[in-house]
């Protein structure tokens, strides 16, 4: 009886170890699966504020807020783009990538306000130029891509501002 | 002294986190052994859905859609009233390691013969780096259930972003190494033809920038005909159903086919979109006649300026080399402008998209 518990006690003993590493692996999993996230939803937070973007504008009644919504909206982002420019370290393929993104945004915001050339969207048209900005974002064209280290510091400023 | 519950406690922990991470896996269910017995079919649909990247975006209602899943399942329901065909889903999902470790076999080919689900197998790439469509053509010519005669016809359906015309690397998020270009796609759909001499009826590149005289040039060796859009495409994609024209209308020719894909296309489209939508169908029966002349063209003009990387195509009528009658035949355009924007007021389009230029 007594043997019997020795052994009992042994194997606890190694269960605990077992209990330490299969904690290690479980963690392992959980934090390379949080990585993976980080990567795949770095372009759909600028799709997602734009789908909030563009709810807000069309649950919106006054023309001028209806503009000042989509004006905010379009700063936002572009801010978002500038601190990436700045705060990390982006490879030339990634500055022209991300470059273009903001021109693109840009442009847009140019059109809204009636500047650079462009007539200013008309009031009645607010609401079809916000799903226009939107569907511009929402092609199969490339995609932008960045690096995982990147990535997660794009990640923590596009969640911070957007 | 050893006390089950005890050890029950202690386990139950780490299992749970465990148990947390290994949820997420995708269940596959068992592979089926093609059964060795050959079925007389009157075609063969690819369908390969790249869903390795973000394809994300909002229909009319604001509600969110992944356009990958949106795809799989127009594709498996066209697969289902395929009495008469033979048809492929390729589903390529985003590889996955189990703790990081060990590869996981993420990505789904669906196989249907005379519209009944005879295998549903789970693979994953051996080699991250491997030539584009290896592993899926190898699977192809593994498990396809008849030897194929000049009887039957044969269509691909390609639905993903952007193939890039060099290089390509990143597009797959989780296998970057892997180059996908106009090279390596055209090889790869090549690699699922039997031998040399075999053609495709039609291929259907639902991606944006890809109806060009540079993927005509490598598509044209293989294929009688091709629909995709020479610029930007909206994340929604070709509407694939009218595939099943195959069973409901059995003469109708492939570009028949591609013809309605494409109405049906552009009418949803165009009905709900306030960007450009532009779609064309390219029957090398006719292009072959001037694509050697029209692609020494793009060739020279590129080399002689700097090409705009990452950037939407233009329409090629919009270079002076371009000769909008002689390169017409055979090209077959729907395209509406976009309602906001700095070319809204365009309301032509040659059918052919080239690189844009610095000036």
């Amino acid at each position: 009886m007594e043997l019997m518990s020795i052994q009992l006690q042994l194997i606890f003993r190694q269960m605990k170890s077992i209990h330490a590493f299969i904690y290690a692996l479980g963690l392992l999993f959980v934090i390379q699966s949080a990585a993976f996230a980080q990567t795949t939803d770095l372009s759909e937070i600028f799709k997602k504020h734009l789908n909030e973007t563009v709810k807000e504008v069309q649950d919106t009644k006054n023309a001028t807020e209806k503009r000042a919504v989509l004006d905010n909206s379009f700063v936002l982002m572009i801010d978002a783009i500038e601190r990436i420019e700045t705060r990390t370290h982006l490879t030339s393929e990634e500055m022209i990538q991300l470059n273009l993104f903001k021109n693109d945004i840009v442009e847009k915001r140019n059109e809204l306000l009636g500047l650079d050339g462009f007539d200013e969207v008309l009031d009645k048209d607010l609401d079809d130029f916000s799903e226009y900005a939107q569907q511009s974002f929402e092609l199969a064209n490339r995609t932008i891509t960045m690096g995982v280290g990147t990535a997660v510091v794009i990640l923590l400023i596009l969640i911070l501002l957007l | 002294m050893w006390n089950p519950l005890s050890i029950i406690k202690h386990l139950a922990s780490p299992a749970c986190i465990l148990w947390l991470g290994l949820s997420g896996c995708t269940h596959t269910s068992g592979l089926t052994e093609p059964s060795g017995e050959s079925a007389d079919v009157a075609y063969t649909v690819i369908y390969y859905i790249h869903a390795d990247s973000d394809y994300l975006f909002h229909d009319p209602d604001q509600v969110p859609v992944r356009a990958n899943r949106h795809v799989l399942q127009s594709a498996l329901e066209t697969a289902e009233e395929a009495r008469s065909g033979e048809v492929f889903i390729y589903y390529q999902l985003p590889e996955k390691r189990i703790l990081g470790l060990f590869p996981r076999r993420n990505s789904l080919l669906y196989h249907y013969v005379d519209g009944q689900l005879t295998a549903q197998i789970a693979y994953r790439h051996p080699d991250r780096r491997e030539e584009f469509l290896t592993t899926a053509a190898q699977l192809y010519h593994h498990i396809r259930n008849h030897s194929r005669n000049g009887d039957q016809s044969f269509y691909f359906l390609f639905f993903g972003h952007e193939i890039p015309r060099d290089e390509g690397t990143n597009y797959h998020r989780t296998m970057p190494g892997m180059q996908v270009n106009t090279q390596t796609v055209a090889r790869g759909i090549r690699s699922f033809l039997e031998a040399d001499g075999q053609r495709f009826d039609l291929i259907v590149l639902s991606t944006c920038n890809n109806g060009t005289p540079e993927m005509a040039h490598h598509l044209m060796p293989f294929t009688n005909a091709l629909l995709a859009s020479p610029q930007n495409l909206h994340l929604s994609h070709i509407d694939p159903r009218s595939i099943s024209m195959l069973e409901s209308h059995p003469a109708s020719s492939s570009l028949h086919i591609a013809r309605s894909m494409a109405n049906n296309t552009f009418q949803r489209l165009s009905e709900s979109l306030q960007i450009a939508v532009t779609l064309t169908l390219y029957d090398f029966e006719h292009v072959r006649n001037y694509h050697d002349e029209l692609y020494s063209l793009i060739e020279a003009n590129e080399a002689a300026g700097r090409v705009k990387h990452f950037r939407e195509n233009t329409d090629c009528a919009q270079f002076s080399f371009f000769n909008p009658e002689k390169f017409k035949p055979g090209v077959e355009t729907w395209f509406s402008p976009a309602r906001f924007g700095r070319s809204n007021a365009v309301n032509h389009h040659s059918g052919w998209g080239c690189r844009p230029l610095d000036q």
